[in-house]
């Protein structure tokens, strides 16, 4: 039967409802922030927010770690979600870090402090 | 809006030099009106008779249109009656050398258009001279209407106070000169370096930590950047403005509202230590 086209049921509302799920994603911009903190002394502390459930944090940390040579961390805050804390100043390489990997493009990175 | 004055220099006026082809056309003129003899011409001469062609040259119609441009006596317009009784009327006046004026509408044009093209090749004034002419008078008189709007502001003054803490002294100054609220620069400024910080009773602001100049222009610039400067005609005449809880900042210069984020601080990372403690008191 649906080898004939004519005779195939055709359902004029699919495409619209795909088009307004990828609306409302792509709508939606979150900038992912880097801010520093210092901690005692010259130490400090870079944290990373805004980056989305998609990914699996843990390994994304787990190759930061290995990379800058540093610890770091996953925290759970209140409102902004879950954040990861890497120590020392590390803004600049996450961010090369971050475009090679195709998680984000420039623009979507905000680095704040000095 | 106060106004100025151009003061040109006078320059000489060019005498508008004839077009070869009027000269050529008076001068068949002439030629013609000494054979007249005074009457007005009944018979249509000129159409193309003056080299051995037929009565209306060409084979054209009445009014041979198209070839008689001035070889044949300069008739072959078309509008040899109404020219017929101007002559009329020149010749008694008896002023033959005059130059006739031009009676066809595109004749006009034609020359203006041909003296336009000369003035361009040789202009009196170089383009490049009137404006920078016009710039200089514009700096002196009107300095505002100029696009250099170069915001200059000062340096804020960082000192150390004490140790572990760092004070600008500059702070009321300078939110006086961007307009902007004391408390608003300090919310910034303690978003962006992740601290604590007050304004004391003379305006002075207070930041825990130790920073200096190097450290602290970058910030300020970026305020200006988003917080002050309008987006559109980049001047600094703006202010803060809170509508429908929305942040605007409405700009003097070019009467436009662009939105603007509010500041939000960024996570709260004292969870390590909270969490040190707690280990150590157990």
């Amino acid at each position: 039967m649906t080898d004939i086209k004519n005779l195939e049921t055709y359902d004029p509302f699919e495409d619209v409802q795909e088009e307004t799920e990828t609306k409302t994603k792509t709508s939606v911009f979150k900038p992912i922030h880097l801010r520093v903190k210092t901690r005692r002394g010259r130490k400090k502390i870079t944290t990373i927010e805004n980056l989305s459930s998609e990914f699996d944090l843990k390994m994304l940390l787990k190759e930061m770690r290995k990379k800058f040579c540093c610890s770091g961390s996953i925290v759970n805050d209140e409102r902004l979600g879950e954040v990861i804390q890497l120590t020392g100043d590390q803004r600049e390489p996450v961010a090369e870090f971050l475009v090679e990997e195709e998680i984000t493009t420039k623009r979507g990175i905000k680095i704040h402090g000095n | 809006m106060s106004e100025f004055e151009l003061d040109l220099p006078k320059k000489k006026k060019r005498k508008k030099k004839p077009v070869k082809k009027e000269q050529k056309k008076s001068e068949t003129n002439e030629e013609e009106e000494n054979e007249f003899k005074f009457e007005l011409p009944k018979k249509k001469k000129g159409r193309g008779r003056g080299r051995g062609r037929g009565k209306r040259g060409r084979g054209r119609g009445k009014r041979g249109r198209g070839r008689g441009r001035g070889r044949g006596r300069g008739r072959g317009r078309g509008r040899g009656k109404t020219k017929g009784k101007e002559k009329a009327k020149d010749l008694n006046s008896e002023n033959l050398n005059q130059t006739e004026e031009p009676e066809i509408e595109y004749k006009v044009l034609k020359s203006e258009f041909e003296q336009g093209l000369k003035i361009e090749e040789n202009p009196d004034y170089e383009y490049q001279e009137l404006l920078t002419r016009f710039y200089k008078t514009l700096k002196e008189r009107n300095p505002e209407l100029t696009g250099e709007n170069k915001f200059i502001m000062k340096h804020p003054k960082v000192i150390k106070g004490g140790s572990k803490k760092t004070v600008i002294a500059n702070a009321q100054e300078l939110c006086h000169a961007m307009r902007r609220r004391p408390d608003h620069v300090l919310s910034y400024f303690l978003a962006e370096l992740m601290t604590t910080g007050s304004i004391d009773s003379d305006g002075v602001m207070i930041i825990k930590g130790v920073y200096r100049e190097k450290h602290i222009v970058p910030i300020l610039k970026r305020y200006i950047q988003t917080y002050v400067a309008c987006q559109v005609c980049n001047s600094v005449m703006t202010s803060l403005i809170k509508d429908n809880r929305l942040f605007f900042v409405k700009c003097e210069h070019c009467d436009s509202k662009t939105t603007v984020q509010g500041i939000k601080s960024g996570a709260a990372t004292n969870l390590l230590r909270r969490k040190q403690k707690f280990q150590n008191k157990k």
